[in-house]
């Protein structure tokens, strides 16, 4: 039989084929009582992928391959004797691939009541049956994920809570979040009304005492009252439909006590759907804990910053550590250097430097009314061309140095200049992060203080050396008469050598001459007294030590020869300078000749010798030492010999050394008195520092 | 006065201009002057002198104990001493040791002369 004649029997079969045969959208298949196929849609084609002209007059589980195919006999039996058979098959398409078709027999029979022929339609599950095995295979992961996750999951049923919103709403309530603040007792209500369906490893871990099932009761016994919010916050989030809601809450375990956790509630709108609710918690005690103690920590210190009677400065040093990082690129190693040759490198660095908190001192400082009024680049605090200390602190940063201190000058918001001790403490991980604290402590005072202590010194200083010139008087008078007395004499033999009957001019000119290198030699001696007598503060310079005893001597030329002694001097040559007051440092060295002088004379020395050495210490160091013939220092006045008002003279006023000491102090030196060992005699040794070379 | 008896005068000073314009003027009014640097000096040079115009203050002998000196030798050279200092009691005691006068330095031309007629007179 062709196939043609198949689909004519069809027809006769089916009756007359009608036209929605082929537009329905289910597959339509007609097959005689042996199993071959008479009729076959357009939606069959497209379901098997085999044209019609094709299939017609094939026996149709040998085309298809219905499965499974053990059950077939079955499905035979049930179509003949109730007339159908419904069910869901898996059948294989022109490519052999696998089908999942639900079809629905319908057995027609002829007028003898024999089978004539099946009437079978076909829908494809392939696509759900495929879903539904990917859902399959993610439900299962997740459940995997569910029990295994380190972190506490809650699988809940609240479709009674759903029910008891829903009364609330019928009983008029629209504010839910305003009723829960108002009931309490409601939100224990929801709580009870919600069923616990599963619960994972983890919970009981966290929650329990080791058994599953004690934990599966009530959901009120995890949820203090202080959470009560919490879990309505948390309705209501469920209700306003967003898809979850995570907020840090206390919960309880069941032992009682309570534990910060991180709750999260997701709100999968398929489990919704179903009731279904699933709880994350994640115990975070440890981590409030720890955040607790850093958040104390941080307050100290905050409180420090504060409170502290020094005025601090955070910076963010993110911009100059860029700065740097560029500067090494480029091969830069020394920044001293590289400022020398790039000034205007300090100002970007003042302009990269900001500050983004200062504590209230530095307001008051700074003459500040904000905080707001100081953060920002530091560059108009330091005043053009005395930023040496910012200069510094740069380099210690640059060289990684944790600290840098220094004293400079300041200018405040409301213009003022201040003398601040300024530090910086940046240890290397800190500057990395971009973070330095600066410090500044008002030092004006003791600014002040030592400017008027140096002053005080400088009077001091002045007065003894009127006292000393006081002392040298005699010698004085007679140092500058011995000049004057020439002046008059050659002055006299002048006017007697013109005043002849023939004026002798060659006399006169002679004469003249000496009255003026007289004169001159007289001016000297005046300047000298002059520059001994005059108050004035002290000027330090380099100063040679040899030229400064050459010139101290001068002085004492006559005093010397008065009192019958010899000075020698042992001077080093080639000695580095001293950074001082040549004024101050002769009164020094005038003072200890004189006083050596006075106590040989007291003492009645026969001998009167002087020594003045100066050589250069081990330590790098320049030492000056006067050296008497005398009859030594007492072993009792060698500690009070600095002593102010302490004197060994009868008509001493103890001043001389003490201030002595504190010159040589001021110039960052020392003094002492001994006696020589070699001889009798005492020995003063002062020790000044190199000064410092560029 | 002819040059042969002009009488010698000795300086001794042990500053040296001060001894030259002595010595200067000396010469401008008529006399001999010699200068020395110290009293030793002029003890050593052993020439003798018609007057000796000293200093006070001079290291080694001073003027006074020169003086002293040449009275225990024997010699009574007329003595002038002069003193740029201002301590009392010098003048008086110099004075009773028998010196001619004290001069007080700086002194005028007329001072001293008026002492060199009365030492030599």
């Amino acid at each position: 039989m062709d196939a043609e004649g198949f689909d004519r029997r069809a027809h006769q079969a089916a009756g007359e084929r009608p036209e929605w045969f082929d537009l329905v959208h289910e597959s339509l298949i007609v097959r005689d009582a042996a199993g071959r196929i008479l009729a076959w849609n357009r939606a069959s084609e497209r379901l098997y992928g085999w044209r019609r002209e094709q299939v017609l007059g094939q026996p149709v589980e040998t085309l298809l391959q219905s499965a499974p195919a053990e059950l077939a006999a079955a499905r035979e039996e049930q179509l003949r004797s109730a007339g159908r058979w419904d069910g869901e098959l898996r059948r294989r398409n022109a490519a052999g691939e696998e089908l999942h078709v639900e079809v629905r027999w319908a057995l027609h029979r002829d007028d003898s009541g024999a089978p004539a022929h099946i009437v079978e339609t076909g829908r494809d599950l392939s696509e759900r049956r495929r879903a539904e095995a990917a859902l399959q295979a993610s439900e299962h992961r997740y459940r995997n994920l569910f029990g295994a996750m380190a972190a506490s999951f809650w699988e809940l049923d609240f479709s009674a809570v759903g029910a008891l919103l829903r009364g609330l709403r019928k009983a008029g309530v629209s504010d839910y979040a305003g009723y829960f603040a108002e009931h309490p007792d409601f939100a224990r209500q929801l709580i009870g009304a919600t069923r616990i369906v599963d619960i994972n490893d983890e919970t009981v871990r966290l929650f329990g005492r080791g058994s599953k099932a004690e934990l599966l009761e009530d959901l009120n016994a995890y949820w203090p009252d202080e959470s009560l919010p919490v879990y309505a916050a948390s309705v209501l989030a469920a209700v306003g439909g967003l898809p979850h809601y995570r907020i840090e809450a206390r919960l309880r375990r069941l032992d009682g006590s309570v534990f910060d956790a991180l709750f999260t509630a997701c709100f999968a709108p398929e489990a919704v759907a179903r009731g279904r609710l699933l709880i994350g918690v994640i115990d975070i005690s440890e981590r409030k804990r720890a955040y607790a103690a850093l958040e104390q920590s941080e307050s100290r210190y905050r409180n420090l910053f504060q409170a502290m009677a020094v005025s601090f400065w955070q910076l963010d040093s993110s911009g100059l550590n860029a700065l740097f990082a560029e500067l090494r690129a480029q091969g830069v190693s020394d920044l001293h250097a590289y400022i020398d040759a790039h000034p205007e490198f300090l100002r970007q660095a003042m302009e990269v430097s900001v500050a983004i908190d200062v504590n209230d001192r530095a307001l008051t400082l700074f003459g500040a009314g904000s905080t707001q009024e100081l953060l920002g680049p530091v560059t108009r605090f330091w005043i053009p061309g005395r930023a040496e200390a910012f200069r510094g602190s740069i380099e210690a940063g640059w060289r990684r140095e944790p600290g840098y201190q220094a004293e400079t000058r300041l200018r405040t918001v409301d213009g003022r200049e201040i003398d601040v001790l300024f530090f910086v403490t940046a240890p290397p991980d800190m500057r990395d992060k971009g973070m330095v604290l600066v410090g500044n402590i008002d030092i004006s005072e003791q600014v002040a203080a030592r400017a008027g202590l140096r002053q005080a010194q400088a009077e001091l200083a002045h007065a003894s050396r009127v006292a000393m010139l006081g002392e040298l008087t005699a010698s004085i008078a007679h140092e500058v008469n011995q000049p004057l007395a020439a002046i008059a004499t050659n002055g006299a033999a002048g006017l007697r050598w013109l005043a002849r009957a023939e004026p002798d001019v060659d006399e006169a000119r002679t004469l003249l001459q000496r009255m003026s290198d007289d004169a001159r030699r007289a001016a000297e001696i005046i300047s000298r007294i002059r520059g001994m007598a005059l108050r004035r503060a002290p000027e330090p310079a380099p100063l040679a030590l040899d030229a400064l005893v050459q010139e101290a001597v001068q002085f004492l030329q006559h005093e010397l020869r008065a009192q019958q002694a010899q000075l020698r001097l042992q001077l080093a040559p080639a000695l580095p300078t001293v950074q001082g007051d040549r004024v101050q440092l002769q009164q020094v060295i005038v003072n200890l000749v004189v006083n050596a002088l006075q106590a040989m004379a007291q003492a009645g020395s026969p001998r009167r010798e002087l020594r003045i050495e100066t050589l250069r210490t081990a330590a790098g160091e320049i030492e000056l030492a006067v050296l008497d013939s005398g009859p030594g220092i007492a072993a009792e006045h060698l500690d009070r010999l600095f002593e102010s008002f302490f004197s060994t003279k009868p008509n001493g006023m103890g001043l001389g050394l003490p201030v002595c000491r504190s010159i040589i102090e001021a110039h960052g030196g020392r003094v002492a008195a001994g006696n020589r060992g070699d001889d009798c005699g005492a020995r003063f040794v002062v020790t000044l520092p190199v000064a410092a070379t560029g | 006065m002819s040059q042969a008896a002009a009488p010698l005068i000795a300086v001794i000073d042990d500053d040296e201009s001060l001894r030259l314009a002595l010595a200067g003027l000396l010469r401008s009014l008529g006399y001999k002057g010699r200068g020395y640097g110290s009293a030793e000096d002029y003890l050593a040079a052993a020439t003798g002198s018609d007057c000796i115009l000293t200093d006070f203050h001079m290291p080694g002998l001073s003027g006074l104990e020169l003086m002293q000196q040449l009275r225990r030798d024997g010699c009574r050279t007329p003595v002038i001493l002069m003193t740029a200092r201002t301590e009392a009691g010098i003048r008086e005691r110099a004075l009773a040791e028998g010196a001619i006068c004290v001069l007080a330095k700086p002194f005028e031309a007329e001072q001293l002369i008026r002492c060199l007629e009365r030492a030599l007179s």
